[in-house]
């Protein structure tokens, strides 16, 4: 039975009404990454009366989240998202069955995760993964609703579902060949407003609603993009055309077999991934250098010996490094895999080089648990 | 040959510094002089709108068109 008090002011809605609620109470709806897009998404849908939402995140709390990610509170820091966001949206909404999947997504578990729900959302914060999924979107055949952003500025469509004419398009259609790794700073790296992802989050979950019940014009085969400095939004028509590589997969088993990391250009072929615990222990062993490729007004410092060489400079000044074991840390993890896939190229296999998983970040998290 | 003007987004705003007007005869024309000017372009997998519709095949360009540059953003 619905619960008609609760959700009174939008069934009163010209246009919508007990069909269209009774049509989100047996919607099932995935969002992907429960970070600055996936707060306000999993609020607002919970708080609308959908019926079934997954959250799919591995990732715990952090200070640095805090600005943004409007679910957390300070007490939630170093706890799985998952968990947190459980608590509070439990206690919004009890009529909203929530399932924690506390795990990353990929290439193993997708298409077993992504099966339970009749639509998924992209707020994932980074280009493998979403790749991962437009992939897995298209051969499952289920509507993704995509959302991603840069600084002060929000990007969202509307992907596999089709237009009048028929015709569905994929993240692969606007963006047909993911970046190198180094071409898009992301969050970690280049900063963001934190009230840009509560208003690309929130029209991430308008277009939920729209799609689920049917009313208005959703972005399918639209990209819209807002600017919250000058308030410019624009909407482009996206090509509903055959994708010319074909350096993609069109079956689960071709799907199951790709490699994403690599597919972004991240090799990981001679390279360690350093965890926070191993780091620690690491760092401070003979025949051994920190590198921080981080700019040199990046803060907080590291709290060991370190040198410091700038992503940009690592090249010119890979002579300078006479120990055998380097590892190389940045804020976030992500230009310090930059950095070892260039060291790895010039030192060769005579090194071991290491780089630091998530970066200075995840060091403070760890150690504040 | 059209006179354009050139709005871009993301990353690309700071690598152009501002909205720009360039003349040109067609797409493609209009991307090698960009490349030329701005070395920083060369090699990004941006996508080119014209009038705001995503392109895939080189076309002719009419004066007062607005062709909008766009990379990917990756935040969530």
């Amino acid at each position: 039975m619905l619960n008609l008090e609760r959700y009174d002011r939008q069934i009163k809605l010209q246009g919508f009404g007990i069909e269209a609620q009774e049509k989100l109470a047996s919607a099932k709806v995935l969002v992907i990454g429960a970070g600055g897009l996936g707060c306000p998404v999993l609020q607002y849908l919970t708080a609308a009366g959908v019926g079934n939402i997954g959250i799919v995140d591995d990732d715990r709390v952090s200070p640095s989240n805090l600005h943004r990610q409007i679910l957390y509170t300070t007490n939630d820091i170093a706890k799985l998202k998952t968990e947190a966001a459980f608590e509070r949206l439990n206690a919004m909404n009890p009529e909203v069955k929530i399932d924690m999947i506390s795990e990353r997504i990929t290439i193993k578990n997708a298409v077993q995760i992504l099966s339970d729900y009749n639509m998924i959302i992209d707020c994932t914060d980074n280009f493998p993964t979403r790749y991962l999924l437009d992939d897995a979107c298209r051969i499952l055949k289920k509507p993704l609703i995509f959302g991603a952003i840069y600084q002060y500025e929000g990007q969202v469509a509307v992907f596999n579902v089709p237009d009048k004419e028929g015709s569905a398009t994929h993240y692969r259609n606007l963006f047909p060949q993911p970046p190198k790794p180094d071409e898009v700073p992301d969050c970690n790296d280049a900063g963001v407003l934190g009230v840009l992802p509560g208003i690309i989050g929130t029209i991430l979950a308008t277009e939920a609603i729209k799609l689920i019940t049917g009313i208005g014009e959703p972005l399918i085969n639209r990209l819209m993009t807002i600017n919250v400095l000058d308030y410019q939004t624009a909407i482009f028509e996206i090509p509903a055309e055959n994708l010319k590589d074909q350096n993609f997969p069109s079956t689960i088993t071709e799907f199951e077999k790709m490699n994403y990391e690599l597919h972004c250009g991240i090799d990981l072929k001679g390279i360690t991934n350093m965890s926070a615990l191993e780091f620690n222990k690491i760092a401070e062993l003979p025949d051994t250098i920190v590198i921080d490729v981080r700019e040199p007004d990046e803060s907080p410092k590291l709290e060991i010996p370190y040198l410091s060489i700038p992503l940009s400079q690592l090249k010119e000044n890979s002579k300078q490094i006479k120990q055998k074991n380097v590892i190389l840390v940045c804020q976030s993890g992500k230009r310090s895999l930059a950095g070892a896939q260039v060291l790895n190229e010039i030192l060769g296999s005579d090194y071991n080089i290491s780089h630091l998983e998530g970066g200075i970040n995840q060091l403070n998290t760890e150690i504040n648990e | 040959m059209a006179i354009v003007k050139i709005i871009s987004f993301g990353r690309l705003k700071e690598i152009l510094d501002s909205d720009l007007e360039l003349e040109a005869e067609n797409s493609d024309d209009l991307l090698n002089q960009l490349n030329e000017k701005f070395h920083q372009l060369k090699d990004l997998k941006l996508r080119i709108a014209v009038n705001q519709k995503i392109i895939s095949e080189n076309i002719e360009l009419k004066n007062n068109d607005v062709v909008a540059l766009m990379p990917p953003y990756s935040g969530g």
